[in-house]
């Protein structure tokens, strides 16, 4: 088991409790390692919320967190940082790149903390790799500004991946691009899933991705509830 | 919806961009409009002043303190229908309680009841009576009395003859008035503030009777100058010619008086010798003038026989007479024992500027005995000495040089009793002009045959010959001068405008930089106006008429904030800025015309950095506005960087190597070298902003990627280190130049000369101080060095005078003695650098003296430049030229121009004595010396201080306008730390999505925090370290020529200050503007 969440609540204060907003209501969720899941559901439902926590982005007001075995309760704001950077990986509708940087810094820009000089070096190898993998080698040190959406799209999907990250999340990773360059983008993750053995909890709005998760929940009220269960 | 409608939406819609804009261009107005107030108020104040001072007086009939009648005026009442008074202006000093308080330095003028028509309109008062005396209010206070108090006065004795002529004594040189207070002055008076000199300086004033003075002086009906009021209708040449026309040989002291055969006119002068200029208008009207010279001889010896004191005559008794014969009466002959044939010596006193002494003897041969007949027996030969004219006895002589009594014998008495003066000898003119001729004449009598002209014609013709003008006395229109020189003097509003030059620039780049992020902020609305088809010049008209409106109300802003900071100002000149003013009577005026002068500027510096922005942001095209991406710059425009760079650079290069090799002091250089090097290092660092590394092995480091940062948007990061690098430039190169005393002022190359002390009196010392017999004379108990000068009155130059002063007071200095003292900073080429002083002494062709002066007086106080030609008139009203011929380093001498004492004495004979000297005492106790000189000088009425702090003071004035400059400078780094606040947390909230991206990928909130202080404090270095290299290499060529000593200490503090602030300020930001949580920016908007 990679991920493992517990009767997670989250409820946005407002000042007056008859205002507070309900966002997750014990909410229970496991994700096996390499495996992929959609999360489905309206607007303001709390599909961003749910995985900003899990990726320790956001802090749940109630119930627990386990990460590759470990309850990240305990964690302190360094070591949950160090586990964001080396076991999870974001994606979001934005690519929010750099644009200072080019398309190879912004994908290294993830290996800035490491001290670990060796696991760099993998990682500038593995950024090679990947951009030839996914075609942007030649743009490799042209800034954001002069890509595509889905060029930018795709350097964001690499530079999430560039520490080997046990555990990808995304939120709504095609929700600005046309319809060819979104199924690239998402062809690319579950290549990276199956290659690297990632596992990818997706939150969107298309049923047409969802469906090809291994998983796929609906998030109303506060809770999760699965829709199916494929088998890809 | 129109253009309008919209308009004004915009306005309150980005109403808190718009404060913030509106703040920076309030600043600027509020510097500029309040500089510009600040320049007016003064104006007006030291104009105010000036009919404060004069009171109805317009012109001063004046020159030389030539005493003339006082009665001289009446026909310009009579005929002109002008008001004038005369009045007798001296300097004294005055003591009370006893003599436990003393004022030196105080002006006593003599007046008498037509000074009334001079006073204030609305002030009255009645001229004091003998024994009664007027003063202002601030001597009063000094000398701590009340009306009906006595005060004690010592003034220098006014008379026709000059101090220390041969001969005169030097006995009853001073007087002293005991005097009892009738009237202290108030404000509004003429008597508070009375002053002939253009300056702002109260003096201290103490007027009495006119006839009471002329009377202790022993004087009838005399006036040093008549003070002439509004000319109306009348010109000053007619008001000149009228004087001329009642000037006489009264007013000339000159005496006509038959010869005692009655053949002759004869022509004696009240000053005893009869100038070159009298001379030659005598031989003008009759070239056959006889000249005749009586000098005493101390003895006159013959084989063993000597006889004392004898008056010799040169002139023309004798056609046959040679050079080396001499006619002795028969009295003489007796004496001596000696016979025609017989070789005689004579011996007689050549005296120096101080009195010095020292004995000539000169050999004759006998041509001739004479008896008492004719010439022979004329005692009117000897010329009127007073102590000896009128001495009853040899033994009650007081003749000016040592009079050994004991050598008098009874037969020298009795020769006196019956013939008094009777020349016992009898010279060739021509070898008693060679012998005894000096700086005050060469004649004691002219004679004019009585059959040629009548005592009127020849009286007539004397007066016309002899105007007023060959005497030095003019018609000096001391209003216009006074308000000329109010006009311009110290130019407040240039003087404001230029120390608030770089807080102006920091206030225009703060406002462009608050422009800039407000126009990034709107980045899609005028990306949408584009794309909708508006042109650019539509946005652009639209961005400009929303900018006029903030404009408007920024500069209207400023300009209510500019009479505050004018308030400001004026209090901080009242007080802690004191020093540069010294005077409380400026006052704030409010010139309706000014203000809306500086608000146009304001307003038009606000609308160019508006339109400069605006057209620059909508260059960008319309696609990269909408999406708010960065646009790639081509590589043509990359290349202007370096390129521009370098020109500046060189440029900067060659005004500094100009400036190293200049003679002069250009502070134009200063500030151009400083400017170009900061413009070379600021458009290299723009270039690499701008410029994109993408080498193929690049690795992304953390220093890179705050390096990146930075360039992510160079203008804002161009202008965060601008704003440092003027503010720090501004800073660094003033701390640099504020001057501190050290131990180096013992030294004799220091502006104190090497001189404990620096004393003028109000009495000129007529004696060499360093002659061991004047010391053991004036009982000196601690010995001391002297260098002794004379000053001659006249304005005071040096920075404590606000007005602009045209013809600086001279002080004749002794160049021999003066080697190796003091620092020459800057010259021309008649300066010899080995011996300085020496060249003082050498004529400049064309007849033109060599001067010196304090470079910061010829520069800042004269607003001349080295080499520069002031011209005065000489004592004979002839044109005396002084080339500025070397610069002195900050000096105790500082407000007069300096020339060598031949010179002085040679132009100005009448002036004598010293009244200016440097002390070096032999007691290692300032305290006891400076109570043994007042002790030694108690009667001269001494100015002391210790040379250490009169050149303190004056650094003290430099100091204050260093600070106030600093002060601004400080306001401009206010500034800069206020845009890059601004900047900062503007990057931040731009930059949001970035962090939060940073953060999702495991990014530490203190790695975060860590490199947006290390970008801007990158920033804040840069923008600190291009100023302080510039403000260094600015320095350095003073630096070189020793002009300052830089404190490092103290410009490190300021370093480390201007950093430690940027430190400060950019951590808190950061912190505040990262404490919320930034993971919302995730989610696209």
């Amino acid at each position: 088991m990679l991920l493992q969440l517990k009767d997670i609540s989250k409820t946005y204060k407002s000042g007056s409790a008859n205002a507070d907003r309900v966002v997750l209501r014990d909410l229970s969720l496991e994700l096996d390692r390499g495996e992929t899941m959609a999360i489905l559901g309206p607007s303001g439902s709390g599909k961003s919320t749910l995985l900003n926590i899990i990726g320790t982005l956001d802090v749940a007001d109630s119930g627990e967190l386990i990460f590759d075995g470990n309850p990240l309760r305990d964690f302190s704001e360094k070591a949950l940082s160090a586990s964001r950077n080396r076991e999870i990986g974001f994606i979001f509708q934005a690519h929010h790149l750099l644009p200072q940087c080019t398309v190879l810094e912004n994908v290294l820009i993830p290996t800035l903390p490491l001290q670990d000089t060796a696991f760099k070096k993998e990682c500038q190898a593995r950024a090679t790799t990947l951009l030839k993998e996914v075609g942007l080698w030649e743009q490799r040190n042209q800034l954001p500004a002069t890509l595509s959406g889905g060029e930018c799209q795709r350097t964001a999907v690499i530079r999430a991946l560039i520490n080997k990250p046990k555990l990808l999340l995304s939120d709504e990773p095609t929700g600005s691009l046309d319809s060819l360059n979104a199924q690239g983008v998402i062809d690319l993750m579950l290549q990276l899933n199956r290659e690297y053995g990632t596992a990818l909890i997706m939150v969107t709005h298309a049923e047409h991705i969802a469906r090809q998760m291994d998983k796929t929940y609906s998030l109303s009220d506060g809770r999760l509830h699965q829709i199916s269960s494929t088998d890809r | 919806m129109n253009l309008f409608r919209l308009l004004l939406r915009s306005v309150r819609y980005h109403r808190h961009s718009h404060f913030a804009l509106m703040a920076g261009i309030a600043i600027s107005s509020m510097v500029i409009t309040g500089a510009l107030i600040i320049g007016d108020s003064v104006k007006a104040s030291l104009e105010s002043l000036v009919k404060q001072r004069l009171g109805n007086t317009a012109y001063s009939f004046e020159g030389n303190d030539r005493l003339f009648r006082a009665s001289l005026g009446d026909s310009l009442e009579k005929r002109l229908k002008i008001h004038y008074t005369p009045v007798m202006l001296l300097n004294g000093f005055a003591s009370s309680q006893g003599g436990n308080i003393k004022v030196n330095g105080v002006q006593i003028t003599g007046i008498d009841g037509r000074f009334d028509n001079f006073l204030n309109s609305g002030a009255s008062g009645s001229p004091p009576t003998d024994n009664t005396a007027i003063i202002s209010s601030n001597l009063a206070a000094r000398l701590q009395i009340v009306v009906g108090d006595e005060i004690l006065l010592r003034l220098e004795k006014a008379g026709p003859i000059p101090k220390n002529a041969p001969f005169v004594s030097d006995q009853d040189n001073v007087v002293s008035l005991r005097v009892a207070v009738s009237h202290i002055a108030a404000d509004y008076e003429l008597f508070e503030h009375f002053n002939l000199k253009n300056t702002q300086l109260p003096p201290y004033n103490i007027f009495v009777n006119l006839s009471y003075l002329n009377g202790e002086m022993e004087l009838q009906n005399r006036a040093n100058r008549l003070l002439v009021a509004e000319k109306g209708r009348r010109s000053p040449a007619e008001v000149e010619r009228e004087l001329a026309n009642s000037w006489d040989t009264d007013d000339l002291g000159l005496q006509i008086t038959p010869s005692h055969d009655s053949l002759w006119w004869e022509v004696r002068s009240d000053r005893v010798f009869l100038d070159s200029i009298t001379v030659l208008a005598a031989k003008s009207i009759y070239p056959e003038v006889t000249e005749i010279l009586t000098y005493m001889a101390n003895s006159i010896k013959f084989h063993g026989n000597e006889t004392p004191y004898s008056f010799v005559t040169a002139g023309s008794f004798d056609d046959d007479l040679t050079e080396n014969e001499i006619l002795i009466n028969r009295w003489l002959a007796d004496d001596l024992n000696a016979q025609p044939g017989d070789t005689l010596d004579l011996f007689y006193y050549s005296i120096g500027p101080l009195r010095e002494l020292s004995e000539q003897q000169r050999s004759f041969v006998i041509k001739d005995i004479v008896d008492f007949i004719g010439d022979f027996n004329n005692p009117d030969l000897m010329p009127s000495l007073p102590g000896l004219s009128d001495a009853g006895s040899c033994r009650e002589w007081e003749a000016g040089v040592p009079v050994d009594l004991g050598k008098i014998r009874d037969k020298d008495e009795a020769y006196w009793k019956t013939y008094r003066g009777t020349p016992k000898a009898f010279i060739n003119y021509e070898t008693g002009k060679s012998l005894w001729q000096n700086r005050y004449g060469n004649a004691t009598i002219l004679r004019i045959p009585a059959d040629r002209l009548s005592i009127n014609e020849l009286k007539s013709e004397l007066q016309k010959k002899l105007p007023p003008e060959s005497q030095g006395i003019r018609l000096v229109p001391v209003r216009d001068g006074g308000l000329a020189a109010a006009r311009s003097g110290v130019d407040f509003s240039q003087l404001f405008l230029g120390l608030s030059f770089f807080l102006i620039i920091a206030a225009i780049i703060l406002t462009a930089l608050l422009y800039t992020l407000h126009l990034e902020k709107r980045k899609s609305e005028v990306g949408t106006l584009k794309a909708l088809g508006f042109s650019q010049s539509n946005i652009l008209k639209m961005a400009l008429a929303e900018g006029m409106i903030i404009g408007i109300l920024g500069v209207l802003t400023g300009a209510i904030l500019a009479i505050y900071y004018n308030k400001l100002v004026f209090y901080a000149l009242n007080t802690m800025w004191f020093d540069i003013v010294r005077t409380p009577a400026l006052h704030e005026k409010i010139n309706p015309g000014t203000m809306v002068l500086g608000m146009s500027i304001s307003l038009m510096l606000s609308l160019i950095i508006l339109w400069y922005n605006t057209s620059k942001f909508l260059r960008k095209n319309s696609i990269s506005l909408q999406k708010g991406i960065q646009q790639v710059r081509s590589q043509s425009k990359k290349r202007i960087y370096p390129i521009a760079a370098v020109a500046f650079i060189a440029i900067a290069t060659g005004s500094f190597v100009y400036s190293w090799g200049a003679n002069d002091l250009n502070p134009g250089l200063f500030f151009a070298t400083a400017i170009l090097l900061m413009a070379g290092i600021l458009t290299l660092f723009t270039g690499w902003l701008r410029q994109i590394p993408a080498s193929k092995n690049y690795i992304l480091s953390m220093a890179g990627l705050v390096a990146k940062s930075t360039r992510r948007n160079p203008a804002r990061s161009t202008r965060i280190v601008l704003l440092f690098a003027v503010g720090s430039f501004i800073v660094i190169a003033i701390g640099l130049n504020k001057k501190d005393l050290g131990e180096e002022l013992n030294s004799p190359m220091s502006g104190t000369g090497g001189a404990d002390f620096y004393m003028e009196t109000s009495v000129p010392v007529l004696h060499d101080l360093n002659n061991p017999d004047v010391q053991v004379q004036r009982a000196f108990d601690i010995p001391m060095d002297f260098l002794q000068f004379r000053a001659l009155d006249g304005d005071d130059a040096s920075c404590l005078n606000l007005n602009r002063v045209v013809a600086p007071g001279i002080l004749g200095v002794p160049s021999e003695t003066m080697k190796g003292r003091f620092t020459f900073i800057t010259s021309t080429e008649e300066l010899d650098l080995a011996d300085p002083w020496g060249s003082l002494g050498k004529i400049l062709p064309g007849n033109v003296i060599p001067a010196v002066m304090d470079q910061t007086v010829i520069q800042w106080g004269l607003g001349r430049k080295i080499g520069d030609t002031l011209v005065y008139r000489d004592e004979s009203g002839a044109e005396l030229r002084l080339k500025l011929i070397g610069g002195l380093a900050n000096s105790v001498f500082q407000g007069k121009v300096l020339i060598d004492q031949h010179f002085l004495q040679k132009h100005f004979p009448t002036s004598g004595g010293s009244n200016v000297f440097l002390v070096n005492s032999h007691d290692p106790s300032a305290e006891i010396s400076k109570e043994e000189l007042l002790r030694i000088f108690r009667t001269e009425g001494p100015e002391l201080t210790l040379a250490a702090d009169r050149l303190a003071l004056f650094n003290q004035v430099e100091n204050t306008y260093l600070s106030i400059f600093m002060i601004l400078g400080g306001l401009a780094l206010i500034l800069g730390t206020i845009g890059l606040g601004i900047s900062l947390a503007r990057t931040i909230l731009d930059r949001r999505k970035e962090i939060a991206i940073l953060r999702a990928t495991g990014f530490e909130k203190k790695h975060i925090i860590s490199m947006f202080i290390t970008e801007h404090m990158a920033l804040l270095a840069m923008g600190t370290l291009t100023g302080t290299l510039a403000a260094f290499i600015a320095i350095w060529p003073s630096l070189h020529k020793g002009i300052i000593q830089a404190s490092l200490p103290t410009a490190l503090t300021i370093i480390g200050l201007i950093l430690l602030n940027g430190i400060v300020w950019t951590t808190f930001i950061t912190r505040m503007s990262l404490g919320k949580s930034v993971i919302s920016e995730l989610r696209e908007e």
